[in-house]
């Protein structure tokens, strides 16, 4: 039987995953790619999960299903050994799969284990040796460090945009540039001028006062549009920028792991988390706290939490976070996501959140003079 | 006015360590009771739950806490007032390298420091095998910190450490039940509990209780679910009592037959084969407490030997909506005859609602018993699976 | 418990005022320090999903007129009918300079009056009251379908929690109840406080709630006794939901259309002081114009943007608004799979803003 592979959408990153099928050499019309999720995929998705499972299990089932349905039959999903539920994925799906019918393949990656990773990715290549497929998912791995800086763009310019809409079709641009390379040194030189193409392209507005918001939560829903909501967008078209605060490159970062001098950028923030999470608790629940330290440190105005309804790591970050709120003076909104989420609270509660901001704002700055913006200055990493 | 009174009066007196009865307190209570005993300590133990624990539990928590970590709350309330010199909350993350627990429980010593005032010092060790390769070591080096807040002798600790081993051995013996004995109450041989009430002529039911054991074994929430079972005429075998070695194979089968592992006998696979092909797949229900559950429903819904399988679970608890997934795909995949009814528990759960719906699954066993099926009428609804929902 | 509070100090007053550019960005305090002249007059639609209020204040935030009524699930014509009534109230000659919409329907609103400012009820909420006092340090308001808290601290909001999924802690909780029990619900306050034994009524949500009630009622307790366990049910579920975890002192003021209520009331008072929220019944205030709070936060927003901006002219459409033919079309999208409703706002047939698509392919 011949095997069409397939894996769940995930944000801005199922770019990425498409491309490491292209790159093992996976013939294009044996890929089936999802398909951005629509209220249908998360219908289906609900459906057929259990009541309490988490949101991004529903979302991930539903885009599966709507591929296994145009024809693929090779699942790609996490699997392995975890601490929460996220590791569960892939063999509960596969059951529910089984279940509905299908006869489908699934190969569950362990995503703390990046060797294994290697391994089953190599099963579906073109006959790759070791060595070539380390080669092959080198070149994800450094575009992996283009898509962050382009979502980290996208989100400070699109606040302080002058013409609305110029942002989103730089990014395009830049998206469709990066994955037709194929080259690692040419990814690589390309990522230094994607700063460049921004600044180049987009007018912003000089005089802008905007309040600069972290997002933090669960990986899943911070990086799925479909999940949070547009909450990115949401807050740029209320004159905020906002970046994310985590990333695929805590698995993927393969050189950073192996290089004693790099720190990676997860560990920074549990070592910040530490004194109110001591331990790892899951998911990215140390993360969202660690991130919230930090970034009060750099001087930004907010915080905004998402996670989905009844993710346990989360929770136990939400229980601690308002010490942090007090011990750092930094606000934090909760914004707890599921299926039947509405967007007009959603709505009122950004704006809420961001009126309260601007009032605090006001008067930590006893009337200082507002910092000149620009990428350079609000770019941390 | 008691304050200075308490203080030196205490001067002479042990250090005071608190349990919450909650939790991982059912899982390890002998072995962290003579472990803190052995060394010394007196062992404070929260009272068991009542509704005063219930109602501040739930005044602290999250709403989207379960129902047992908010008990858990309510206790470590309780046990504030009780002039502690340490509470007991270990951070226990995994004890074998392929297997966690919940990850509430690693965090839950944190929460704790942050939510509550006037908390006693903590003692939350950390450990964790399936992440950090905790082992032998580790556990040497957990014993003799917390050993040394107590006493000076090494030898006593040593000897603590020890006799909690021995004890946590005992407890979980006297725990389960061997398959032998099983096999016997299977039959109808032998009653596992006090005699059953049944009316004349009638024969008990054999009904396995499946829950987590914090929360079978608390009596408050669990409603009292054994009382009420033995006043239907219910005879229930626990998922606790359940031999190991038994659940395990189910758990085997779980994750190997889709690869297209059959083995008949899994438990006769060496160790470096198994790791081999369960490695290979990824596919392993790795969340330890959910073991017992998953495989006590598989056994059950394959073997038909017993009536009916009662699950009892939390709303909304994360590992458990997993097995919970597992056990209702595998009776639809077998056809399974058995009957199996979850139920599920919050702190609002209503007493007459949940003795409605345990007699009405009572009624529907009796008549399977009796006529060899379960009704028709009742079956074209609900096929033999009955979500009994929120109560 | 506010010196444990990191939250800035109130000195900013003066120095705030230099930034006088950025009234939509506005403080508080400065928006509160903004007067205008007492003969010009500002008008703020709050459009809720169960009410609808539209008050008029003067240049010294004193209300002028207001009106109540309910939304009916139709906002546009409770709009036209509440401006139908504050017109035969004031006169149809009374100038309005200036106009804000707030509410869950605030963009439709705002579209319908010509709002100049288009603001969230919790801003607007936290306003009006800091206007009325300036001491308080929480704000609890019960709606109809969602409840809020704000957290108060030296006159600036720094906290806030909306509930906008569970009815327990909302007003239609009690009218369902009052439904149920067909009694109306202006009454339900008085019947609650001649109660001196309230029945513990199970109430995680309005379906178990009823179900308990039901019991309790064929347990033979006084409708009374009901009443008054109904309204202690609904103030904890809203401390449960709303208010968990939220640094809770006094004073603090309720409002919304459920204040009217003195069980509900009584009921907060009770259950504050047993919590030690509160050390004295007076810590609750409720507000004179307690049911008109967001139209009056929203009205004072306006009053802020017109004062700050003299050459700027209102947006307002007029008293005729009840005369404009207003009609919304909603059609769903079948271009993708998210089958979006878009709605359409037609005015004298022609189609002034459509809004609802995800993509934003249909915005106007």
């Amino acid at each position: 039987m011949e095997s069409y592979v397939t894996y769940p959408h995930f944000g801005p990153l199922t770019l990425l995953f498409k491309a490491i099928f292209q790159e093992l050499e996976v013939p294009e019309e044996r890929i089936i790619n999802p398909s951005p999720p629509s209220k249908r995929t998360l219908e289906i998705g609900s459906e057929n999960s259990p009541e309490w499972m988490c949101t991004p299990f529903k979302l991930s089932l539903g885009s599966l299903i709507e591929c296994i349905e145009r024809g693929a039959n090779h699942v790609f999903q996490i699997g392995g050994i975890g601490t929460c539920r996220a590791s569960c994925y892939g063999p509960v799906q596969r059951v529910i799969t089984e279940d509905l019918g299908y006869d489908v393949k699934y190969t569950n990656i362990d995503y703390h284990l990046p060797l294994e990773m290697m391994k089953d990715l190599r099963s579906v290549s073109n006959n790759f040796s070791a060595w070539q497929s380390i080669k092959a998912l080198r070149k994800i791995w450094v575009k992996n460090y283009s898509l962050d800086l382009t979502e980290h763009l996208i989100n400070f310019y699109r606040g302080v945009e002058i013409e609305k809409g110029k942002t989103d079709k730089v990014a395009k641009e830049v998206y469709d540039k990066l994955f037709s390379i194929r080259k690692v040194k040419e990814v690589k030189r390309f990522h230094k001028q994607i700063p460049g193409i921004f600044k180049k392209e987009v007018q912003i507005d000089e005089d802008a006062d905007p309040l600069k918001i972290g997002i933090i939560g669960e990986i899943y829903v911070v990086l799925e549009p479909m999940l949070h909501l547009d909450l990115y967008r949401r807050l740029n078209n209320l004159g905020v920028i906002c970046r994310n605060t985590v990333s695929l490159k805590k698995f993927t970062d393969l050189p950073a792991k192996l290089n004693p001098f790099v720190k990676e950028y997860y560990k920074i923030y549990r070592e910040k988390a530490r004194p109110y999470i001591q331990q790892y608790c899951g998911g990215d629940g140390q993360e969202s706290i660690g991130a919230t330290i930090l970034l009060r440190e750099l001087g930004w105005d907010g915080m905004v939490h998402v996670w989905p309804f009844s993710c346990m790591p989360e929770l136990s970050a939400q229980s601690v976070i308002p010490s942090v709120t007090n011990d750092y003076g930094m606000p934090v909104l909760p914004m707890i996501v599921d299926e039947q989420t509405g967007e007009a609270g959603f709505q009122t509660r950004l704006e809420a959140y961001v009126d309260m901001l601007k009032i605090k704002r006001e008067n930590e700055r006893q009337g200082k003079p507002k910092e000149k913006i620009s990428w350079e200055t609000f770019n941390y990493d | 006015m008691v304050e200075s009174d308490s203080t030196k009066h205490r001067k002479k007196q042990k250090k005071r360590v608190g349990f919450p009865r909650a939790l991982l307190y059912y899982y390890f209570d002998a072995m962290w009771e003579s472990f803190f005993e052995a060394l010394g300590a007196e062992v404070v133990l929260s009272s068991p739950t009542s509704k005063i624990t219930k109602d501040r539990g739930v005044l602290e928590t999250l709403d989207d806490e379960c129902y047992s970590t908010k008990l858990y709350h309510g206790h470590v309330l309780e046990l504030i007032e009780k002039d502690l010199d340490y509470i007991f909350a270990p951070r226990f993350a995994s004890r074998r390298k392929r297997e966690v627990g919940c990850p509430k429980f690693v965090a839950l010593a944190d929460i704790l420091k942050y939510t509550k005032v006037n908390l006693p010092p903590v003692i939350g060790p950390y450990y964790s095998t399936s992440r950090e390769n905790h082992g032998f070591w580790r556990l040497v080096i957990i014993i003799f910190e917390i050993g040394f807040k107590f006493t000076k002798n090494p030898f006593r600790i040593i000897y603590a450490a020890l006799k909690a081993r021995r004890n946590h051995r005992i407890a979980i013996r006297n725990k389960s039940i061997d398959e032998e004995t099983l096999n016997k109450w299977e039959n109808s041989e032998i009653l596992l509990n006090d005699a059953p009430v049944v009316e004349d002529g009638e024969t008990p039911l054999k009904v396995a209780l499946i829950g987590h054991t914090y929360l079978i074994n608390d009596r408050f929430a669990s409603l009292d679910v054994r009382q009420k079972l033995q006043k239907l005429g219910v005879d229930v075998v626990t998922s606790e009592q359940m031999p190991r070695n038994l659940l395990e194979r189910q758990l085997l089968r779980l994750s190997m037959e889709n690869y297209g592992l059959d083995f008949s006998e899994p438990e006769k696979l060496t160790k470096k084969e198994l790791k081999k092909h369960l490695l290979g797949s990824n596919d392993y229900l790795y969340f330890e407490f959910e073991h017992e559950i998953v495989g006590t429903a598989m056994h059950y819904l394959e073997n038909n030997t017993i009536d009916g399988i009662l699950m009892l679970v939390n709303f909304i608890c994360g590992p458990v909506s997993v097995s919970m997934e597992y056990a209702k795909l595998f009776a639809k995949k077998i056809k399974a005859e058995t009957p199996m009814a979850i139920l599920t528990l919050d702190a609002h759960t209503g007493e007459a609602g949940f003795q409605t719906r345990l007699e009405a699954f009572s009624d529907i066993l009796r008549m399977k018993k009796s006529t060899g099926t379960i009704p028709e009428s009742v079956k074209s609804v609900s096929g033999s699976i009955f979500e009994m929902g929120l109560s | 418990m506010t010196e444990n509070c990191d939250c800035p100090k109130d000195e900013g007053m003066t120095s705030t005022e230099t930034h006088s550019k950025k009234e939509m960005l506005g403080s508080t305090q400065e928006s509160l320090a903004v007067e205008g002249s007492s003969n010009c007059f500002y008008l703020g639609v709050d459009v809720g999903s169960i009410s609808t209020n539209l008050a008029i204040i003067d240049g010294q935030k004193n209300l002028v007129d207001s009106v109540y009524i309910r939304t009916e699930g139709r906002p546009i014509q409770s709009i036209q009918h509440g401006v139908t009534l504050l017109k035969e109230k004031v006169g149809e000659s009374f100038q309005i300079h200036g106009v804000g919409a707030t509410g869950s329907a605030r963009q439709l609103t705002g579209l319908i009056v010509g709002a100049d400012v288009v603001r969230n009820e919790i801003t607007a909420h936290s306003l009006a009251s800091l206007n009325e006092n300036s001491e308080i340090q929480t704000i609890m308001e019960i709606g109809g379908q969602d409840s809020k808290i704000i957290i108060i601290r030296n006159g600036v909001p720094i906290d806030f929690a909306m509930n906008t999924v569970c009815a327990a802690g909302t007003g239609s909780f009690l009218d369902q109840q009052a439904n149920r029990l067909e009694i109306p619900i202006e009454d339900f306050g008085d019947l609650a406080l001649k109660s001196d034994n309230a029945v513990a009524i199970a109430g995680r949500c309005t379906v178990f709630a009823e179900s308990d009630m039901i019991h309790k009622q064929q347990l033979g307790h006084s409708v009374e006794d009901i009443i008054r366990g109904l309204s202690e049910a609904l103030v904890r579920n809203y401390l449960n939901n709303v208010g968990k975890g939220k640094d809770i002192t006094g004073p603090i003021m309720l409002q919304g259309g459920v204040a009217a209520n003195v069980g509900i009331r009584d009921a907060f008072r009770r259950s504050l002081i047993k919590q030690e929220k509160i050390k004295h019944e007076d810590e609750i205030i409720v507000p004179e114009h307690y049911d008109v709070m967001g139209a009056i936060g929203v009205a004072i927003l306006a009053m802020n943007k017109m004062v700050k901006n003299p050459k700027m002219k209102t947006n307002f459409v007029g008293w005729q608004i009840p005369d404009i033919n207003f009609k919304t079309k909603g059609f769903e999208c079948k271009d993708c799979p998210n089958i979006c409703e878009v709605i359409e706002v037609l005015m004298e047939d022609e189609v002034i803003a459509r809004w609802g698509s995800k993509c934003g392919k249909w915005d106007i």
